[in-house]
Protein backbone atom coordinates (compact mmCIF):
# COMPACT_ATOMS: atom_id res chain seq x y z
CA UNK A 1 0.00 0.00 0.00
CA UNK A 2 2.80 2.45 0.25
CA UNK A 3 5.23 2.49 -2.17
CA UNK A 4 8.74 4.26 -1.99
CA UNK A 5 10.97 5.21 -5.19
CA UNK A 6 14.06 6.54 -5.47
CA UNK A 7 12.84 8.76 -2.14
CA UNK A 8 16.28 11.58 -1.20
CA UNK A 9 15.59 13.90 1.70
CA UNK A 10 17.68 17.61 2.19
CA UNK A 11 17.02 19.30 4.84
CA UNK A 12 17.24 23.23 4.33
CA UNK A 13 20.54 23.10 6.17
CA UNK A 14 21.96 20.96 3.91
CA UNK A 15 21.85 17.99 5.66
CA UNK A 16 21.57 14.70 3.74
CA UNK A 17 18.48 12.64 5.88
CA UNK A 18 17.38 10.00 2.94
CA UNK A 19 19.88 9.20 0.44
CA UNK A 20 17.71 7.11 -2.55
CA UNK A 21 15.68 4.79 -0.35
CA UNK A 22 13.45 2.11 -2.01
CA UNK A 23 10.86 0.96 0.02
CA UNK A 24 7.24 -1.47 -0.22
CA UNK A 25 5.37 -1.91 2.33
CA UNK A 26 2.05 -4.26 1.86
CA UNK A 27 -1.42 -4.07 3.22
CA UNK A 28 -1.43 -5.89 6.55
CA UNK A 29 2.18 -5.97 7.41
CA UNK A 30 3.86 -5.64 10.64
CA UNK A 31 7.34 -3.74 9.70
CA UNK A 32 9.60 -2.45 11.91
CA UNK A 33 11.93 0.64 11.81
CA UNK A 34 15.24 -0.06 13.71
CA UNK A 35 18.62 2.14 13.59
CA UNK A 36 20.72 4.49 15.42
CA UNK A 37 19.98 7.45 16.35
CA UNK A 38 20.07 10.12 13.16
CA UNK A 39 19.91 7.02 10.80
CA UNK A 40 16.93 9.08 8.92
CA UNK A 41 14.24 6.22 10.70
CA UNK A 42 11.58 9.52 11.36
CA UNK A 43 12.51 11.00 8.25
CA UNK A 44 11.33 7.93 5.97
CA UNK A 45 8.26 7.17 8.10
CA UNK A 46 7.09 11.38 7.52
CA UNK A 47 7.11 11.02 4.32
CA UNK A 48 4.62 8.02 4.17
CA UNK A 49 2.08 10.78 5.58
CA UNK A 50 3.13 14.06 3.56
CA UNK A 51 4.36 15.71 6.77
CA UNK A 52 7.74 16.23 4.53
CA UNK A 53 7.70 15.93 0.96
CA UNK A 54 10.75 14.22 -1.30
CA UNK A 55 13.43 16.30 -2.03
CA UNK A 56 13.54 13.52 -5.65
CA UNK A 57 11.69 10.40 -6.10
CA UNK A 58 8.00 9.69 -5.16
CA UNK A 59 6.42 8.03 -2.23
CA UNK A 60 2.58 6.24 -3.41
CA UNK A 61 0.26 5.58 -0.59
CA UNK A 62 -2.69 3.75 -2.33
CA UNK A 63 -2.03 5.04 -5.49
CA UNK A 64 -1.81 8.96 -4.56
CA UNK A 65 1.27 10.25 -4.88
CA UNK A 66 2.32 12.59 -1.68
CA UNK A 67 3.85 15.31 -3.92
CA UNK A 68 0.32 16.13 -5.12
CA UNK A 69 -1.29 18.96 -2.39
CA UNK A 70 -4.93 17.89 -2.41
CA UNK A 71 -4.18 14.09 -1.66
CA UNK A 72 -2.49 15.02 1.58
CA UNK A 73 -5.58 15.04 3.49
CA UNK A 74 -6.71 11.66 2.03
CA UNK A 75 -3.12 10.00 2.20
CA UNK A 76 -3.33 11.09 6.15
CA UNK A 77 -6.23 9.41 7.00
CA UNK A 78 -5.23 6.35 5.03
CA UNK A 79 -1.76 6.30 7.06
CA UNK A 80 -1.97 8.03 10.96
CA UNK A 81 1.24 8.61 12.75
CA UNK A 82 1.79 8.51 16.87
CA UNK A 83 4.69 10.25 18.12
CA UNK A 84 7.72 10.26 20.44
CA UNK A 85 7.13 12.50 23.12
CA UNK A 86 3.83 11.40 25.22
CA UNK A 87 3.32 14.80 26.36
CA UNK A 88 3.17 17.61 23.20
CA UNK A 89 0.40 15.61 20.99
CA UNK A 90 -2.66 16.30 22.93
CA UNK A 91 -4.80 19.22 21.77
CA UNK A 92 -8.11 18.39 23.69
CA UNK A 93 -8.52 19.23 27.41
CA UNK A 94 -9.88 15.80 28.42
CA UNK A 95 -9.37 12.49 26.59
CA UNK A 96 -11.96 11.59 25.31
CA UNK A 97 -11.87 15.23 23.16
CA UNK A 98 -8.44 14.45 22.49
CA UNK A 99 -9.87 11.49 20.56
CA UNK A 100 -12.15 12.69 18.77
CA UNK A 101 -9.94 15.82 17.52
CA UNK A 102 -8.95 13.88 14.26
CA UNK A 103 -13.10 13.13 13.58
CA UNK A 104 -14.19 16.56 14.48
CA UNK A 105 -11.55 17.17 11.19
CA UNK A 106 -13.05 15.44 9.07
CA UNK A 107 -16.86 16.88 9.62
CA UNK A 108 -18.44 13.90 11.66
CA UNK A 109 -21.83 14.08 13.18
CA UNK A 110 -21.61 14.43 16.56
CA UNK A 111 -23.45 10.87 17.71
CA UNK A 112 -21.01 9.09 15.24
CA UNK A 113 -18.13 11.00 16.85
CA UNK A 114 -19.53 10.19 20.44
CA UNK A 115 -20.00 6.00 19.10
CA UNK A 116 -16.14 5.93 17.44
CA UNK A 117 -14.44 7.40 20.21
CA UNK A 118 -16.39 5.44 23.63
CA UNK A 119 -15.06 1.86 20.60
CA UNK A 120 -11.48 3.38 20.49
CA UNK A 121 -11.22 3.87 24.21
CA UNK A 122 -12.43 0.71 25.20
CA UNK A 123 -9.93 -1.29 22.27
CA UNK A 124 -7.41 0.86 24.02
CA UNK A 125 -8.24 -0.31 27.38
CA UNK A 126 -9.11 3.29 28.34
CA UNK A 127 -13.21 3.98 28.75
CA UNK A 128 -13.13 4.96 32.41
CA UNK A 129 -10.50 7.76 31.91
CA UNK A 130 -12.16 9.36 28.81
CA UNK A 131 -13.38 12.40 30.98
CA UNK A 132 -9.96 12.98 32.62
CA UNK A 133 -7.06 15.43 31.32
CA UNK A 134 -4.08 14.09 29.96
CA UNK A 135 -2.01 15.25 31.95
CA UNK A 136 -2.99 13.44 34.54
CA UNK A 137 -2.12 10.17 33.03
CA UNK A 138 1.20 8.37 32.85
CA UNK A 139 3.38 8.43 30.11
CA UNK A 140 2.31 4.39 28.93
CA UNK A 141 -1.08 5.83 29.38
CA UNK A 142 -0.88 8.82 27.23
CA UNK A 143 0.67 6.80 24.53
CA UNK A 144 -2.22 4.62 23.90
CA UNK A 145 -4.60 7.78 24.60
CA UNK A 146 -1.97 8.84 21.37
CA UNK A 147 -3.07 5.15 20.03
CA UNK A 148 -6.95 5.49 20.61
CA UNK A 149 -6.38 9.07 19.42
CA UNK A 150 -5.26 7.96 15.74
CA UNK A 151 -7.23 4.76 15.46
CA UNK A 152 -10.50 6.53 15.84
CA UNK A 153 -9.70 7.63 12.63
CA UNK A 154 -10.12 4.48 11.04
CA UNK A 155 -6.91 4.55 9.23
CA UNK A 156 -5.37 1.47 6.97
CA UNK A 157 -1.92 2.10 8.43
CA UNK A 158 -0.49 3.12 11.68
CA UNK A 159 3.38 4.50 12.37
CA UNK A 160 4.38 4.39 15.42
CA UNK A 161 7.62 6.60 15.63
CA UNK A 162 9.73 5.08 19.04
CA UNK A 163 6.51 5.42 21.06
CA UNK A 164 8.26 3.67 22.91
CA UNK A 165 11.19 5.28 24.10
CA UNK A 166 10.33 7.48 26.51
CA UNK A 167 8.55 5.00 28.83
CA UNK A 168 9.61 2.68 31.27
CA UNK A 169 9.45 -1.12 31.28
CA UNK A 170 6.48 -2.09 32.41
CA UNK A 171 4.71 0.87 30.33
CA UNK A 172 6.68 -0.09 27.70
CA UNK A 173 5.27 -3.46 27.19
CA UNK A 174 1.51 -2.47 28.09
CA UNK A 175 1.98 -0.38 24.85
CA UNK A 176 3.92 -2.97 22.83
CA UNK A 177 0.80 -5.30 23.71
CA UNK A 178 -1.64 -2.37 22.19
CA UNK A 179 0.08 -2.35 19.09
CA UNK A 180 0.66 -5.92 18.67
CA UNK A 181 -3.22 -5.88 19.02
CA UNK A 182 -4.12 -3.39 16.47
CA UNK A 183 -2.07 -4.90 13.97
CA UNK A 184 -4.35 -7.89 14.91
CA UNK A 185 -6.98 -6.08 14.39
CA UNK A 186 -5.74 -5.97 10.36
CA UNK A 187 -3.90 -2.60 10.26
CA UNK A 188 -0.81 -2.23 8.40
CA UNK A 189 1.68 -1.51 11.41
CA UNK A 190 4.66 0.24 11.06
CA UNK A 191 7.11 0.51 13.91
CA UNK A 192 10.20 2.38 14.77
CA UNK A 193 11.77 1.81 17.33
CA UNK A 194 15.83 1.19 18.34
CA UNK A 195 14.98 -1.83 20.94
CA UNK A 196 15.17 -5.00 18.71
CA UNK A 197 13.24 -7.41 21.32
CA UNK A 198 10.12 -4.95 19.94
CA UNK A 199 10.66 -6.66 16.12
CA UNK A 200 10.14 -10.21 17.40
CA UNK A 201 6.35 -10.28 16.52
CA UNK A 202 7.05 -8.18 13.20
CA UNK A 203 7.16 -9.75 9.75
CA UNK A 204 9.92 -7.73 8.62
CA UNK A 205 12.99 -5.62 9.91
CA UNK A 206 14.17 -2.70 8.14
CA UNK A 207 17.42 -1.70 9.62
CA UNK A 208 18.67 2.06 8.39
CA UNK A 209 21.75 3.58 8.67
CA UNK A 210 23.04 7.14 7.43
CA UNK A 211 20.13 7.85 5.42
CA UNK A 212 20.24 4.58 3.66
CA UNK A 213 17.93 1.04 3.87
CA UNK A 214 20.64 -1.47 5.03
CA UNK A 215 19.63 -4.41 5.95
CA UNK A 216 15.73 -5.85 5.30
CA UNK A 217 14.10 -9.52 6.00
CA UNK A 218 12.44 -11.71 8.72
CA UNK A 219 13.70 -10.97 12.24
CA UNK A 220 14.75 -14.43 12.80
CA UNK A 221 17.18 -13.75 9.36
CA UNK A 222 18.57 -10.34 10.56
CA UNK A 223 19.18 -11.64 14.01
CA UNK A 224 21.13 -14.78 12.81
CA UNK A 225 23.10 -12.43 9.97
CA UNK A 226 24.60 -10.67 13.08
CA UNK A 227 25.12 -8.05 10.89
CA UNK A 228 22.99 -5.78 13.75
CA UNK A 229 26.21 -4.70 15.42
CA UNK A 230 27.42 -2.98 13.21
CA UNK A 231 24.44 -0.48 12.22
CA UNK A 232 24.42 0.50 15.86
CA UNK A 233 22.10 -1.75 17.32
CA UNK A 234 22.10 -4.82 20.10
CA UNK A 235 20.52 -7.88 19.93
CA UNK A 236 18.16 -8.49 23.25
CA UNK A 237 20.21 -10.90 25.73
CA UNK A 238 17.63 -13.79 25.39
CA UNK A 239 17.74 -13.87 21.81
CA UNK A 240 21.82 -13.48 21.46
CA UNK A 241 21.74 -16.37 24.03
CA UNK A 242 19.67 -18.45 21.44
CA UNK A 243 21.89 -17.23 18.97
CA UNK A 244 25.37 -18.57 21.03
CA UNK A 245 23.34 -22.04 20.81
CA UNK A 246 22.13 -22.26 17.34
CA UNK A 247 25.78 -20.80 16.24
CA UNK A 248 27.90 -23.65 18.13
CA UNK A 249 25.01 -26.43 17.00
CA UNK A 250 23.39 -26.66 20.22
CA UNK A 251 20.50 -26.24 19.25
CA UNK A 252 19.11 -26.48 15.62
CA UNK A 253 15.93 -25.17 13.29
CA UNK A 254 14.17 -22.04 13.90
CA UNK A 255 15.96 -19.55 16.27
CA UNK A 256 14.24 -18.86 19.78
CA UNK A 257 13.13 -15.18 19.88
CA UNK A 258 11.99 -14.96 23.27
CA UNK A 259 12.51 -16.29 27.06
CA UNK A 260 9.39 -19.10 26.64
CA UNK A 261 10.76 -20.14 23.34
CA UNK A 262 14.74 -20.61 24.08
CA UNK A 263 12.77 -22.59 27.71
CA UNK A 264 10.92 -25.02 25.40
CA UNK A 265 13.89 -25.59 23.39
CA UNK A 266 16.22 -26.34 25.79
CA UNK A 267 13.67 -28.69 27.49
CA UNK A 268 13.24 -30.98 24.30
CA UNK A 269 17.27 -30.74 24.04
CA UNK A 270 17.11 -32.14 27.72
CA UNK A 271 14.64 -34.84 27.36
CA UNK A 272 16.05 -35.72 24.05
CA UNK A 273 19.52 -36.39 25.52
CA UNK B 1 -3.60 26.25 41.46
CA UNK B 2 -6.13 25.55 43.98
CA UNK B 3 -8.44 22.84 43.25
CA UNK B 4 -11.56 25.02 43.57
CA UNK B 5 -10.73 28.41 41.74
CA UNK B 6 -13.17 27.87 39.01
CA UNK B 7 -13.12 24.67 38.60
CA UNK B 8 -16.47 22.52 37.08
CA UNK B 9 -18.73 20.99 39.33
CA UNK B 10 -20.44 18.34 38.09
CA UNK B 11 -24.21 17.90 38.50
CA UNK B 12 -27.29 18.40 36.64
CA UNK B 13 -29.43 21.59 37.82
CA UNK B 14 -31.35 24.11 35.06
CA UNK B 15 -27.58 25.80 34.81
CA UNK B 16 -26.05 22.67 33.57
CA UNK B 17 -28.40 21.33 31.30
CA UNK B 18 -28.29 25.12 29.84
CA UNK B 19 -26.56 25.72 26.35
CA UNK B 20 -23.12 27.13 26.91
CA UNK B 21 -23.89 29.91 24.33
CA UNK B 22 -27.05 31.01 26.88
CA UNK B 23 -24.84 30.89 29.92
CA UNK B 24 -22.31 32.76 28.01
CA UNK B 25 -25.03 35.66 26.60
CA UNK B 26 -26.18 35.94 30.16
CA UNK B 27 -22.61 36.50 31.67
CA UNK B 28 -21.82 39.29 28.73
CA UNK B 29 -25.31 40.67 30.14
CA UNK B 30 -24.52 40.46 33.31
CA UNK B 31 -21.05 42.61 32.59
CA UNK B 32 -22.52 45.43 31.14
CA UNK B 33 -24.74 45.56 34.07
CA UNK B 34 -22.35 45.31 36.72
CA UNK B 35 -20.14 47.62 34.94
CA UNK B 36 -22.79 50.32 34.68
CA UNK B 37 -24.06 50.15 38.34
CA UNK B 38 -23.93 53.23 40.98
CA UNK B 39 -26.32 53.26 43.13
CA UNK B 40 -27.29 50.96 45.83
CA UNK B 41 -30.75 49.83 44.01
CA UNK B 42 -28.65 48.42 41.43
CA UNK B 43 -26.15 46.98 43.02
CA UNK B 44 -29.11 44.85 45.55
CA UNK B 45 -30.79 44.27 41.90
CA UNK B 46 -27.50 42.50 40.87
CA UNK B 47 -27.31 40.98 44.04
CA UNK B 48 -30.63 39.24 43.70
CA UNK B 49 -30.27 37.98 40.27
CA UNK B 50 -27.51 36.46 41.25
CA UNK B 51 -28.59 35.15 44.17
CA UNK B 52 -31.59 33.41 41.63
CA UNK B 53 -29.13 32.35 39.63
CA UNK B 54 -27.25 30.68 42.45
CA UNK B 55 -30.40 28.74 43.42
CA UNK B 56 -31.07 27.57 40.02
CA UNK B 57 -27.40 26.17 40.39
CA UNK B 58 -26.01 23.45 41.88
CA UNK B 59 -23.11 25.44 43.18
CA UNK B 60 -22.03 25.62 46.50
CA UNK B 61 -21.25 28.67 48.64
CA UNK B 62 -17.87 27.05 48.93
CA UNK B 63 -16.78 27.16 45.09
CA UNK B 64 -17.86 30.85 44.35
CA UNK B 65 -15.95 31.91 47.53
CA UNK B 66 -12.82 29.91 46.28
CA UNK B 67 -12.93 31.82 42.85
CA UNK B 68 -13.12 35.55 44.73
CA UNK B 69 -10.84 34.45 47.49
CA UNK B 70 -7.68 34.09 45.85
CA UNK B 71 -8.20 37.49 44.81
CA UNK B 72 -8.02 39.64 47.60
CA UNK B 73 -4.97 40.87 47.27
CA UNK B 74 -5.89 43.10 43.86
CA UNK B 75 -9.41 43.37 45.31
CA UNK B 76 -7.86 45.13 48.65
CA UNK B 77 -5.37 46.99 46.29
CA UNK B 78 -8.29 48.56 44.21
CA UNK B 79 -10.30 49.60 47.19
CA UNK B 80 -7.26 51.28 48.78
CA UNK B 81 -5.90 53.18 45.91
CA UNK B 82 -10.14 54.25 45.34
CA UNK B 83 -10.59 55.08 49.05
CA UNK B 84 -6.61 57.26 48.94
CA UNK B 85 -6.80 58.80 45.75
CA UNK B 86 -10.63 60.22 45.31
CA UNK B 87 -11.10 63.76 45.43
CA UNK B 88 -13.60 64.90 48.38
CA UNK B 89 -14.69 66.25 51.51
CA UNK B 90 -12.18 64.36 53.90
CA UNK B 91 -13.86 62.51 57.06
CA UNK B 92 -10.91 60.81 58.58
CA UNK B 93 -7.08 61.09 57.94
CA UNK B 94 -4.53 58.06 58.33
CA UNK B 95 -0.77 58.56 58.03
CA UNK B 96 -1.49 62.32 56.68
CA UNK B 97 -3.74 60.80 53.94
CA UNK B 98 -7.34 61.86 53.27
CA UNK B 99 -10.24 59.37 53.32
CA UNK B 100 -13.04 61.46 51.49
CA UNK B 101 -16.58 60.22 51.53
CA UNK B 102 -16.58 59.92 48.02
CA UNK B 103 -13.45 57.65 48.16
CA UNK B 104 -15.28 55.39 50.02
CA UNK B 105 -18.10 55.12 48.10
CA UNK B 106 -16.18 54.92 44.91
CA UNK B 107 -14.16 52.20 46.15
CA UNK B 108 -16.80 50.34 47.57
CA UNK B 109 -18.25 50.21 44.16
CA UNK B 110 -15.82 49.53 42.18
CA UNK B 111 -14.62 46.63 44.70
CA UNK B 112 -18.06 45.01 44.47
CA UNK B 113 -18.31 45.05 40.69
CA UNK B 114 -15.08 43.30 40.38
CA UNK B 115 -16.15 40.65 43.22
CA UNK B 116 -19.76 40.64 41.16
CA UNK B 117 -17.78 39.66 37.93
CA UNK B 118 -16.08 36.98 39.88
CA UNK B 119 -18.73 35.39 40.98
CA UNK B 120 -21.29 35.53 37.95
CA UNK B 121 -18.01 33.60 36.14
CA UNK B 122 -17.64 31.29 38.69
CA UNK B 123 -21.57 30.37 38.27
CA UNK B 124 -20.74 29.97 34.67
CA UNK B 125 -17.61 28.10 35.25
CA UNK B 126 -19.11 25.85 37.85
CA UNK B 127 -21.72 24.77 35.92
CA UNK B 128 -20.19 24.13 32.33
CA UNK B 129 -17.24 22.30 31.48
CA UNK B 130 -14.19 23.91 30.13
CA UNK B 131 -14.91 22.45 26.83
CA UNK B 132 -18.10 23.55 26.22
CA UNK B 133 -17.23 26.67 27.21
CA UNK B 134 -14.72 26.44 23.97
CA UNK B 135 -17.21 24.94 21.96
CA UNK B 136 -19.76 28.01 22.80
CA UNK B 137 -17.53 30.51 22.05
CA UNK B 138 -16.78 28.94 18.66
CA UNK B 139 -20.61 28.74 17.81
CA UNK B 140 -21.02 32.30 19.02
CA UNK B 141 -18.17 33.85 17.38
CA UNK B 142 -18.83 31.76 14.08
CA UNK B 143 -21.03 34.18 12.34
CA UNK B 144 -18.39 36.96 12.56
CA UNK B 145 -16.28 38.01 9.87
CA UNK B 146 -12.74 36.78 11.49
CA UNK B 147 -11.17 36.08 8.22
CA UNK B 148 -9.97 39.37 8.33
CA UNK B 149 -7.74 39.11 11.09
CA UNK B 150 -6.38 35.40 9.43
CA UNK B 151 -7.61 33.65 11.76
CA UNK B 152 -10.83 31.34 12.18
CA UNK B 153 -13.82 30.83 15.01
CA UNK B 154 -11.84 27.36 14.53
CA UNK B 155 -8.49 28.24 15.26
CA UNK B 156 -9.67 30.42 18.03
CA UNK B 157 -11.28 27.26 19.78
CA UNK B 158 -8.67 25.04 19.00
CA UNK B 159 -6.30 27.84 20.28
CA UNK B 160 -8.26 27.97 23.67
CA UNK B 161 -8.23 23.97 24.53
CA UNK B 162 -4.70 23.97 23.50
CA UNK B 163 -3.70 26.45 26.07
CA UNK B 164 -5.87 25.16 28.86
CA UNK B 165 -3.40 21.53 28.67
CA UNK B 166 -0.19 23.68 27.50
CA UNK B 167 0.17 26.30 30.11
CA UNK B 168 0.75 23.83 33.16
CA UNK B 169 2.58 21.65 30.50
CA UNK B 170 5.09 24.48 29.71
CA UNK B 171 5.20 25.74 34.04
CA UNK B 172 6.07 21.95 34.32
CA UNK B 173 8.84 21.86 31.73
CA UNK B 174 10.20 25.41 33.24
CA UNK B 175 10.24 23.68 37.06
CA UNK B 176 12.59 20.85 35.21
CA UNK B 177 14.78 23.27 33.35
CA UNK B 178 15.25 25.45 36.56
CA UNK B 179 16.25 22.40 38.70
CA UNK B 180 18.57 21.20 35.89
CA UNK B 181 20.29 24.60 35.78
CA UNK B 182 20.24 24.88 39.97
CA UNK B 183 21.98 21.83 39.93
CA UNK B 184 24.58 22.93 37.22
CA UNK B 185 25.30 25.84 39.59
CA UNK B 186 23.09 28.65 38.16
CA UNK B 187 23.28 31.53 40.95
CA UNK B 188 19.95 33.23 41.15
CA UNK B 189 20.77 35.75 43.67
CA UNK B 190 24.26 36.88 42.53
CA UNK B 191 23.47 36.90 38.50
CA UNK B 192 19.95 37.46 37.92
CA UNK B 193 20.70 38.50 34.49
CA UNK B 194 22.94 35.97 33.49
CA UNK B 195 20.36 33.48 35.59
CA UNK B 196 17.42 34.91 33.09
CA UNK B 197 18.84 34.56 30.16
CA UNK B 198 20.19 30.72 30.70
CA UNK B 199 16.09 30.00 31.59
CA UNK B 200 14.51 32.23 29.44
CA UNK B 201 16.48 31.04 25.89
CA UNK B 202 16.39 26.89 26.41
CA UNK B 203 12.76 27.67 27.42
CA UNK B 204 12.36 29.11 24.37
CA UNK B 205 13.79 26.15 22.96
CA UNK B 206 11.78 23.79 24.98
CA UNK B 207 8.43 25.58 23.67
CA UNK B 208 8.94 25.86 20.05
CA UNK B 209 9.68 22.19 19.84
CA UNK B 210 6.61 21.50 22.07
CA UNK B 211 4.46 23.76 19.53
CA UNK B 212 6.45 22.05 16.33
CA UNK B 213 5.47 18.93 17.83
CA UNK B 214 1.86 19.45 18.26
CA UNK B 215 1.67 21.23 14.68
CA UNK B 216 2.85 17.63 13.35
CA UNK B 217 0.55 15.41 16.02
CA UNK B 218 -2.36 18.03 14.50
CA UNK B 219 -1.57 18.16 11.06
CA UNK B 220 -1.29 14.32 10.53
CA UNK B 221 -5.10 14.25 12.28
CA UNK B 222 -6.27 16.39 9.14
CA UNK B 223 -6.47 19.89 11.22
CA UNK B 224 -6.67 22.19 8.67
CA UNK B 225 -8.68 25.37 10.41
CA UNK B 226 -11.63 25.17 8.48
CA UNK B 227 -15.05 23.72 9.14
CA UNK B 228 -15.17 21.41 11.58
CA UNK B 229 -17.81 19.63 13.93
CA UNK B 230 -17.73 18.36 17.62
CA UNK B 231 -18.11 15.47 19.56
CA UNK B 232 -20.70 17.76 21.90
CA UNK B 233 -23.55 18.26 20.16
CA UNK B 234 -25.14 21.80 21.26
CA UNK B 235 -28.86 21.94 21.57
CA UNK B 236 -30.39 25.47 21.85
CA UNK B 237 -33.83 24.55 23.35
CA UNK B 238 -36.90 25.92 24.44
CA UNK B 239 -35.45 26.22 28.01
CA UNK B 240 -32.90 28.46 26.59
CA UNK B 241 -34.68 30.85 25.17
CA UNK B 242 -37.27 30.88 28.23
CA UNK B 243 -34.31 31.63 30.37
CA UNK B 244 -32.21 34.05 27.79
CA UNK B 245 -35.77 36.05 27.19
CA UNK B 246 -36.48 36.16 31.34
CA UNK B 247 -32.76 37.65 31.99
CA UNK B 248 -32.91 39.69 29.22
CA UNK B 249 -36.13 41.53 30.45
CA UNK B 250 -35.01 41.42 33.74
CA UNK B 251 -31.53 43.16 32.77
CA UNK B 252 -33.72 45.72 30.36
CA UNK B 253 -35.41 46.48 33.87
CA UNK B 254 -32.20 46.96 35.78
CA UNK B 255 -30.01 48.44 33.11
CA UNK B 256 -33.22 51.26 33.05
CA UNK B 257 -33.81 51.63 36.57
CA UNK B 258 -31.67 55.18 36.68
CA UNK B 259 -33.40 56.61 34.32
CA UNK B 260 -37.07 54.90 35.87
CA UNK B 261 -36.10 56.71 39.64
CA UNK B 262 -35.76 59.93 37.42
CA UNK B 263 -40.13 59.86 37.49
N1 LIG C 1 14.44 19.70 10.74
C1 LIG C 1 15.67 19.27 10.44
N2 LIG C 1 16.57 20.11 9.86
C2 LIG C 1 17.80 19.68 9.56
N3 LIG C 1 18.26 18.44 9.76
C3 LIG C 1 17.43 17.55 10.32
C4 LIG C 1 16.10 17.93 10.69
N4 LIG C 1 15.49 16.84 11.24
C5 LIG C 1 16.39 15.85 11.20
N5 LIG C 1 17.58 16.26 10.64
C6 LIG C 1 18.76 15.44 10.40
O1 LIG C 1 18.41 14.36 9.58
C7 LIG C 1 19.04 13.18 10.00
C8 LIG C 1 18.00 12.11 10.25
O2 LIG C 1 17.17 12.49 11.34
P1 LIG C 1 15.96 11.62 11.85
O3 LIG C 1 15.16 11.19 10.69
O4 LIG C 1 15.26 12.41 12.89
O5 LIG C 1 16.69 10.37 12.49
P2 LIG C 1 16.12 9.27 13.50
O6 LIG C 1 14.66 9.42 13.60
O7 LIG C 1 16.55 7.98 12.88
O8 LIG C 1 16.82 9.50 14.81
C9 LIG C 1 19.85 13.53 11.22
O9 LIG C 1 21.19 13.68 10.82
C10 LIG C 1 19.29 14.84 11.68
O10 LIG C 1 20.28 15.63 12.26
MG1 LIG D 1 13.37 9.83 15.27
Amino acid sequence: MIQINDLSHRFPNGNLALDSVNLNIKKGEFVVIAGRNGSGKSTLVRHMNALLLPSSGNVIVNGMGSSDQKDHWDIRQAVSMVFQNPDSQFVGMTVEEDVAFGLENLGMASDNIRESVDRCLQFAGLSEYSKTSPIHLSGGQKQKVAIASVLAMYPECIIFDEVTSMLDHASCNDVMDLINSVHKAGKTVIHVTHRLEEATTADRLIVMDAGRIVLDDTPSNIFLSGKVSDFGLELPPIIALAKKFKDSGILQGYLALSKDELLEDLCQLILKT
Amino acid sequence: MTGMFFSYIPGNSLLHRLDPRSKIIGIMLASILIFRAMSVYEMLAIGVVFSILFLLSSTTVKAVYSSVYPMRIILIFIFTIHLFFTEGSSILSVFGMNISYEGLLKGSTVTLRFIYLLMFASLLTSSTPSSLITVGIERLLRPFPLKVLGISSFDLAAMMSMSLYFVPLLHGSFNDLKDAQLSRGLDMKRHPFKAMYSLTVPMIRVAFRMADDLAMSMESRCYQGVHRTSIFDLRFGRMDFLCISIFGLLSAIIFFMPVLQDF
